[in-house]
């Protein structure tokens, strides 16, 4: 008995044991279950909502980044940039009443026609455009019209806000956004890149690009001619301030414009630049040490060398002293001055200016220069007054910058650069001849053939060249290049305006001269009294002890 | 004992469900704020780079001389009107030809009756009313012309 209950005992107690193991693990597990819901409800509740907070702030940047970055002006004027526009495109089978929407629609949009707008009304088809690349005005226009049917698609698009003004520095871009031309296709890879989102900054100046480009055309148009090419450039950075070629286009409607507009005359075409060129026979004569300031050449008789001959335009048949030479620019004292120095001598001097390879600058559009293959002695006249050797405008600029910046070789640039940006110059000519050249290039303005760039106050010197365009047959007497190089001021150069007048065309107001002094030479005058303000340039009273020097040491020889 | 647990563990249930409620809204709250102020950022930036560019637009060289032209009689400066130092400034009219620093760098004198001419149709000479001998005569001329016929010349 005591033992079947203790048996008994024994079973219930060992029932009841397995009941309550049993309960504590349902307990255990719903409570795990219970804590697992809690440890999700907390987590649904607190962080769900922060960690989706968290990925926009990682998308989140600060600003819309454009496909594509700006191109500013030194002083921060917008050039090109990238902006949001709408196209306009219609769904015709909601259009109600398709004439008198188009009327209404033409009423906002005056360069549509009317029934230009009812034919695309009409068509048929879910999709048709009506007009790309609205102003946001018209887009609100449209808009407040309410006629169903239109609609507006987003499109990026670049815009070159100041029109045509630099359009040869900047180029242009295709309809994806690739860049074609100027420096939006040099540096097509900086500007497309999304990690570079700052603007690319110009050396260039909007105001002074403006001056060059008007005063140009003026030109142009005064005297008939083709085209022009100008250059404004600092002589002490090599930073070019304004470049110019006319005719020139908008690079808002590149696709209109024609191959003869695109062309960059400033650097992609190549003259020959005439009496410029004297400017380095005279600094190779100067730097020689074999032909002093005070030599001369009997320039009485023209030279005739097989069939060729050369003559003075200004012919003052007697014998010329070096400041003569270049003053009355005289072909046959140059030709002289540069057979005595040797082909050699001409030869290496172009090559250390960079003549002989395409203009350094950060575009695309570079001419080779054109020279002889064989360079003979008659080559070597020819080229010592800039015919027979062939650069661009901008190779003429940074050529004479050396010889009246005290003597360096500064590469020309087309970006910005930061004050005490160390400089890649390369010392061409002594400071001492620099200093003469830039005495005789102030004697050409103030009694030579540059007199109508004279502008009392700033010191201009300069140097006039016409140039004979060479046709089939040899060169064509009545088609010219007409260029000025102008400098200033002449006591301290900072600034240099060269202005290239492609076939100018005599007018009764220049007696029918084409020439530079009359053509170029006064383009640069007005240029440089539109720009040097602007630079903070002052006009300063002029003390002309230098130019004074030269004019005796040239009547000293008379 | 086990009552009251149970009554405060139900309590706290329900305080922490309203709470949890409570804070989710007040978040979604908030972000719809966010969400609304980013965008209107993102619409403020596209507009300044709009107004950006309509602001070259109008500052353009260009659009502006086009409007000189049209509404002002403003050409290009001349070296004689810029005064770099004080002493370059004239005195009073009565003065000003003894007082002036050079020859050279004189302000030009008012005209007696204005031209009608245009900044298009001027040249410098017209401006500085100094050298350049031809222009210089025909400077002269004009301004005699101008006082004789009230200034209806050209």
């Amino acid at each position: 008995m005591n033992r079947s209950r203790i048996n008994l005992n024994s079973l219930a107690r060992e029932k009841m044991e397995m009941a309550r193991n049993r309960l504590t693990v349902a307990v255990f597990l719903f409570a795990g279950i219970f804590i697992l819901m809690a440890a999700r409800i907390i987590d649904l509740g607190f962080f769900e909502s922060v960690s989706g907070s968290i990925r926009t702030h990682a998308s989140w940047n600060g600003e819309i980044l454009p496909n594509r970055a700006d191109i500013v002006d030194r002083n921060g004027v917008v050039l090109a940039t990238n902006l949001e526009t709408s196209s306009l495109y219609a769904d015709p089978r909601l259009i109600i009443e398709p004439e008198a929407s188009a009327v209404r629609l033409v009423s906002v949009l005056p360069d549509l026609s009317k029934a230009y707008v009812e034919g695309k009304f009409r068509s048929g088809g879910r999709c048709v455009w009506i007009k790309r690349k609205l102003t946001p005005k018209e887009v609100w226009r449209v808009n407040a019209l309410g006629i169903p049917g239109l609609s507006f698609q987003m499109e990026e698009e670049r815009v070159y806000p100041q029109g045509s003004i630099a359009a040869h520095v900047l180029g242009y871009v295709d309809v994806d956004g690739n860049g074609l031309g100027g420096v939006e296709h040099f540096f097509d890879a900086r500007l497309a890149n999304p990690l570079q989102s700052e603007p690319l900054r110009l050396s260039i100046d909007i105001r002074v690009q403006h001056a060059l480009e008007d005063e140009l055309a003026r030109a142009v148009n005064s005297f008939s001619a083709i085209g022009a090419a100008g250059v404004v450039m600092d002589v002490r950075t090599g930073e070019i301030l304004a470049l110019a070629s006319l005719p020139d286009f908008d690079p808002n409607q590149a696709n209109r414009a024609v191959d003869e507009q695109k062309f960059n005359r400033a650097t992609a075409g190549v003259y020959e630049l005439g009496s410029v060129f004297k400017t380095f026979t005279i600094a190779m004569a100067l730097e020689s040490g074999k032909i002093p300031l005070a030599d001369g050449y009997d320039a009485t008789d023209p030279i005739r060398v097989s069939r060729f001959l050369i003559r003075d335009d200004h012919p003052q048949k007697r014998f010329l002293t070096v400041p003569e030479i270049y003053v009355y620019s005289s072909n046959i004292g140059a030709a002289k001055m540069a057979l005595d120095l040797g082909t050699d001598v001409q030869r290496k001097f172009l090559g250390k200016l960079g003549f002989f390879r395409p203009a350094n600058i950060e575009l695309t559009e570079v001419g080779f220069p054109i020279w002889p293959e064989r360079w003979r002695d008659i080559n070597t006249m020819t080229i010592a007054y800039g015919h027979g050797i062939a650069i661009s405008p901008l190779q003429l600029a940074v050529g004479i910058s050396a010889m009246i910046n005290g003597g360096y070789l500064i590469p020309a640039t087309l970006i910005a650069k930061h004050e005490g940006e160390d400089e890649s110059a390369r010392r061409i000519i002594s400071t001492v001849t620099s200093d003469k050249i830039r005495q005789l290039m102030r004697a050409v303005v103030t009694i030579g053939s540059g007199a109508n760039a004279d502008l009392p106050g700033y010191r201009i010197g300069g140097k006039t060249g016409t140039a004979e365009k060479a046709g089939s047959g040899g060169y064509q007497k009545k088609l010219l290049v007409s260029s000025f190089v102008g400098v200033f001021p002449m006591n301290d150069p900072r600034y240099l305006v060269l202005a290239v007048i492609d076939e100018p065309k005599g007018t009764e107001a220049t007696w029918n001269f084409a020439t530079a002094g009359w053509v170029a030479a006064p383009a640069v005058r007005n240029i440089i009294a539109r720009i040097a303000p602007l630079l903070g340039v002052s006009p300063q009273q002029e003390d002309d002890t230098l130019a004074v020097q030269v004019a005796h040491l040239m009547t000293e020889f008379e | 004992m086990n009552r009251a647990l149970t009554i405060l563990g139900l309590a706290a249930v329900v305080v922490a469900g309203v709470g949890l409620y409570q804070l989710k809204y007040a978040v979604e709250g908030q972000e719809r704020l966010f969400n609304q102020a980013r965008s209107d950022f993102l619409e403020d930036q596209k507009a300044i780079r709009v107004l950006k560019a309509e602001w070259s637009y109008l500052n353009s060289p260009d659009y502006l001389q086009q409007l000189t032209r049209r509404y002002l009689r403003l050409g290009p400066m001349a070296p004689s009107q810029v005064m770099h130092t004080l002493d370059d400034l004239p005195w009073r009219a009565s003065d000003a030809d003894r007082i002036m620093p050079s020859s050279e760098l004189v302000m030009p004198e008012p005209r007696l009756a204005p031209t009608r001419k245009r900044y298009t149709d001027m040249t410098l000479s017209d401006l500085t009313g100094t050298s350049g001998s031809e222009h210089a005569l025909d400077d002269s001329a004009d301004a005699e012309a101008g006082t004789g016929t009230g200034g209806g010349s050209e």
